[in-house]
């Protein structure tokens, strides 16, 4: 029995987000690794705890992740951080024609073994959900299943109706599927292909344009997503939306954004333990994680259609001019400006950004940080970078000095009081593309004058909102 | 104990929403221990200064259930019905409930409380006495005349929280918050809604230093800091201020311990940056005057497409920056290989945008003489020789350091005079340093095959070259006739040096050029060479006595009288009688040169 969505206990949601991850990690583990590799049976055993986690916390005997729409489901309600990442999940879920995977409260790791061995199997009869849950049957898997496809009537409990909500996700889908889909060939020592990155670039210049708002507030998405990918988009996303302000040239906007969503692509050499490392690296750690520029650079070298400002970009955005950072050159190396755009892009977003060891930064601290660097960042570039991105940036929550909890839509000539967006009681996430309560906080005509009192983290403005006094 | 527990859940709401992780774990604590409990419904009584569970008095000095039992009594809550059953979200909507309801709004929580079926329910007020025993002040009259507590009256082996109860009463923390209260003093209604000193116990997790003094510490930090950042907020109005005044707390509570919870919930409490950048605070008016310093930025746009593209002079520089730097640093045959194609189409396509790169790599100081020696063949094969000329990038200490790998580019580049010697010069030097005056390393290299390197060698000459050569065992075309055309003009001894210039090339073997340039290195020549020699010379005499004339053959016959054998001794024996019935003059004047030979020969070696 499906529990409604009012009932569902909050905690379930982490947890299934969680375990979604866990499972689309496995997915991918299993398709990269044998499925004896360490990797592999680690991912495994992540899916089995947070099961169990999840099991005990919704009373169930079973936890059932649906596939719905592009998104992942679960107790009707779709789960918008793990979607992020699901495309592959989901591509091998219609593959089998199935709605989604039910894994017993019970289940051991080796049953999950023989799951996704089942699911990566090319031997396993396609378009059948009844035969793939069969072919597990026979080789002893009880505790995990594909579920049949929802139906409208199923999907009903979900809020269907913000399109412009489902398109971003969708759009994210697929540009993580892509990054994930280089991560893997680059691992196997494999080709890229820069046509679909090139138009991935190209999608995120429109969506920029129509939805920027919407597009800037996923790169201040500063939950940790479990799939490093998002950092490059959201790097990507920045740099473009930087870029934009220096040239016209569209072009160049889509070559900037190819370099941006490849500049870290040399981190598909680095070692598992260390790319998901959750603590803060040690010495011998971080150098190998440092190697990361210098194996991208190679890597794009490798390639003859490569752009050369995608191979500056993955060399250089860890380099400073004076030649120090790394790769560590005993010479001065010319840093074009496309490679400081990204650079400064990618500095803001880790700083901004949660990581598994480290609480995101509030915009004004990491630009403070950013300008204690010094010469280490082109102090032009990032006066510029602060200008266009804003002191309080597109999606940056806020707090109104009448108490009053709002979202940063847009910027306005005066950089201390941007176009903001009210939150409601329950507070609406920077995701949603939200028109109403628009409020320009430069607009002194209404004469109604506000300010921004201080910037608020996302637990701080999705708090339940408190009585306000009337104006 | 469950009050507590129920107490810290929903205490916790205060600081957090309700979707907050920390907030889910201590409800899901509390129904936990709640289910403990005996009976269906329990009811938590508030009474004066006490709770009672079911008729069971609380005696606890926890902060939270202090702030519980004074919430409730300003909410007009008389007891709370909590049924056995309740789960995690019962516990948050009436946390929830109880922090909105605002006290002295005329309508106490109990009135308002619609759901009569929910499992956590506020039962009305319904005896109300004034508390005995207490001052105005709110410090308790059983407590004066006591000596104030100190850090060392607590027991290092209470439990944290007993701990941190201790810290909460001592007189520099005490103090400390109510300097931080007396700033919010104007609104008493704010500072009745929170007790410090309990969100930030709340915020401690139970793995933070347990020794009391560190705990005193930490806590005195986190107040001072909280009441400096205040301070420096500016004023605003009192309900701003207050939730100001909480997070502050909290925030600043959080970066002074870590949290050991798994999840992605778990960076909250973590750093937000390197160690160093904890000292830089978001503060707004800090950040606005730096970024007045930074320089105007108001005309900065990106260069043009064509500025940019992949022929560009920048794009051209930075590739190659990376390309010579990929070169330095990875020893991989395939990533080498790749990059010297990549700067091979560069340098050829606009070696002027390269000069600048190729200067930082090329020019002395360069860390890699490798990496130097494969630029230098790259621009030598892309027929970029005048750059090299130009640049001076085969200067001397390349081509010490870059021996013997540097001679073919030498070979193709200094081919003026000036340019030979200053290579013979290096060579030279070179000698005296390394073993074998490098002729080892120069054979193993296998550089003696090559013409245009044995030519320059033999074409730069000086004291090392005949060494350097004397290994070459080449069957290249064409390697062995250089050698022998540096061998005649080398100062060799009389009879080598006839055997060498009388001899047709064909007929001089390869051996005896090799033996020759060892000699000249020795500057001596043995019995084994000289008798080379003089077979090399009678050989020529045999075969051109009868051709040429005795003007000619005379140099030969005479440098025989270095080769005393019996062979010699033979030939010159039989020569000196050649045509004796001819009256032939060639034939005479040999016969006269021979014969005064063999009396030397003869004479030489008698003596």
């Amino acid at each position: 029995m499906i529990e409604t969505p009012e009932a569902r206990p909050v905690a379930a949601d982490t947890e299934a987000t969680l375990l979604s991850e866990s499972v689309i990690a496995a997915l991918v583990n299993s398709r990269i690794y044998a499925l004896t590799h360490p990797r592999v049976i680690h991912s495994m055993d992540e899916v089995r705890d947070r099961t169990h986690t999840l099991v005990e916390i919704t009373g169930e005997r079973s936890v059932r992740l649906g596939s719905y729409n592009g998104m992942l489901v679960f107790q009707k309600r779709p789960l918008l951080g793990a979607s992020l990442g699901v495309a592959r999940l989901n591509e091998k879920l219609e593959e089998f024609g199935a709605g989604g995977i039910e894994i017993d409260g019970t289940v051991s790791t080796t049953d999950l073994g023989i799951f996704f061995a089942t699911l990566i199997d090319k031997r396993t009869p396609a378009n059948s959900v009844d035969t793939c849950n069969e072919q597990l049957s026979l080789r002893q898997c009880t505790t995990v299943r594909l579920l049949q496809p929802y139906t409208d009537g199923v999907s009903g409990g979900f809020d269907n109706s913000d399109a412009t909500v489902r398109m971003g996700l969708s759009f994210h889908q697929n540009v993580m599927d892509l990054l994930q889909t280089i991560t893997v060939s680059v691992c196997r020592g494999g080709q890229i292909d820069f046509g679909p990155v090139q138009t991935q670039s190209e999608k995120v210049l429109k969506r920029l344009e129509s939805h920027g708002d919407m597009q800037l507030g996923l790169a201040r998405q500063d939950q940790y997503d479990a799939f490093t990918f998002g950092h490059s988009l959201r790097v990507a996303i920045l740099s473009m939306h930087f870029a934009q302000a220096l040239t016209d040239d569209r072009e160049l906007l889509i070559r900037i954004g190819t370099a941006a969503l490849l500049h870290d692509v040399g981190k598909s050499l680095i070692p598992f333990e260390i790319l998901h490392s959750t603590k803060a690296l040690d010495d011998e750690e971080r150098i190998q994680m440092n190697k990361h520029a210098e194996l991208g650079a190679e890597c794009l070298l490798d390639h003859t259609d490569s752009d050369p400002l995608a191979i500056a970009a993955a060399f250089g955005h860890h380099r400073t001019p004076d030649g120090s950072g790394y790769p560590r050159t005993t010479h001065k190396h010319p840093i074009s400006m496309v490679t400081s755009i990204v650079k400064i892009c990618d500095i803001f977003e880790a700083l901004t950004a949660a990581r598994p060891y480290k609480q995101p930064m509030s915009p004004i601290r990491a630009y403070r940080v950013m300008l204690a660097m010094g010469d280490k960042l082109d102090r032009k570039l990032l006066n510029k970078f602060i200008e266009v991105n804003g002191v309080y940036p597109i999606g940056q929550f806020v707090e109104l000095d009448d108490g009053k909890r709002a979202v940063v839509r847009a910027q306005t000539n005066d950089k201390l009081k941007p176009q903001v967006a009210l939150l409601d009681e329950n507070g609406k996430p920077g995701l949603l593309d939200c028109d109403d309560d628009l409020l320009d906080l430069s607009d002194i005509s209404c004469g109604c004058v506000r300010s921004i009192l201080c910037e608020l983290t996302p637990d701080q403005a999705l708090s339940p909102a408190e009585k306000t006094p009337a104006e | 104990m469950c009050v507590t527990a129920f107490a810290s859940a929903i205490k916790n709401i205060t600081i957090y929403p309700a979707n907050h992780p920390r907030v889910i774990e201590r409800a899901t604590a509390f129904v936990a221990e709640n289910k403990a409990l005996t009976g269906p419904v329990n009811e938590l009584i508030i009474h004066q200064d006490e709770l009672a569970l079911d008729g069971v008095s609380i005696t606890t000095d926890h902060l939270a259930v202090d702030w519980l039992r004074r919430r409730c009594r300003e909410t007009g809550i008389g007891s709370i019905r909590i049924e056995r059953g309740c789960a995690p979200d019962d516990v948050i909507a009436f946390a929830s409930a109880l922090i909105n309801c605002r006290p002295g709004s005329g309508r106490s929580l109990p009135d308002a409380w619609r759901d009569e079926s929910a499992s956590i329910r506020p039962v009305a007020l319904v005896i109300e006495e004034h508390r005995s025993g207490q001052n105005a002040d709110g410090t308790n009259a059983d407590e004066e005349g006591k000596p104030a507590a100190t850090v060392q009256d607590i027991d290092p082996n209470a439990s944290l929280q007993e701990k941190l109860q201790a810290i909460a009463k001592l007189p520099s923390v005490r103090e400390l918050a109510n300097a931080i209260t007396t700033n919010d003093a104007s609104d008493e209604q704010a500072t009745e809604t929170f007790d410090l000193l309990s969100i930030i116990m709340e915020v401690l997790p139970v793995d933070c230093p347990t020794d009391p003094e560190g705990l005193q510490e930490t806590i005195e930090n986190i107040l001072r800091s909280t009441h400096a950042q205040l301070q420096t907020a500016g004023p605003s109005d009192d309900k701003a201020r207050t939730a100001e005044l909480l997070r502050s707390a909290v925030d600043i509570a959080k970066t002074y311990f870590g949290r050991s919870n798994k999840g992605r919930e778990s960076t909250a409490k973590k750093p937000s940056g390197r160690p160093g950048d904890e000292v830089i605070q978001a503060d707004l008016a800090a950040f606005l005057r730096e970024l007045a310093e930074l320089p105007d930025a108001s005309d900065l746009r990106l260069p043009p497409a064509a500025v940019l593209a992949e022929d560009a002079p920048t794009t051209t520089k930075e590739l190659l920056g990376i390309c010579l730097y990929g070169l330095a640093s990875n020893e991989g045959q395939d990533a080498r290989s790749n990059r010297i194609r990549i700067i091979a189409a560069l340098v050829q396509q606009r070696p002027d945008d390269c000069i600048e790169m190729l200067d930082t790599y090329l020019l002395a100081g360069s860390p890699s003489t490798a990496v130097r020696l494969t630029v230098l063949r790259i621009l030598a094969l892309k027929g970029l020789d005048a750059i090299i000329r130009d640049r001076n990038y085969l200067d001397d200490a390349l081509l010490r350091a870059g021996f013997p790998e540097v001679l073919p580019i030498a070979a193709r580049i200094l081919t003026s005079p000036a340019e030979q010697a200053r290579m013979r010069e290096a060579l030279d030097d070179l000698a005296t340093v390394i073993e074998n005056g490098g002729a080892q390393a120069l054979a193993a290299s296998g550089l003696l095959d090559d013409v245009a390197t044995v030519q320059m060698l033999a074409n730069c000459g000086g004291k090392i070259a005949p060494q350097l050569l004397a290994d070459c065992e080449s069957a290249e075309p064409g390697v062995q006739d250089v050698l022998l055309d540096y061998v005649k003009r080398l100062e060799l001894p009389e009879c080598e040096s006839v055997a060498v210039n009388i001899c047709a090339t064909n007929a001089i073997p390869d051996h005896y050029v090799r033996r020759l340039l060892r000699a000249a290195t020795r500057k001596q020549v043995n019995s084994a060479m000289r008798n080379a020699s003089g077979k090399l010379i009678r050989r020529w005499l045999q075969a051109h006595m009868r051709l040429l004339p005795a003007a000619t053959l005379a140099p030969a016959v005479a440098a025989l009288k270095h080769v005393p054998s019996p062979e010699t001794e033979q030939f010159l024996r039989e020569l000196s009688r050649l045509g004796r019935f001819s009256f032939s003059s060639d034939l005479r004047e040999l016969r006269r040169h021979a014969a005064q030979t063999l009396k030397t020969l003869k004479t030489k070696v008698r003596s």
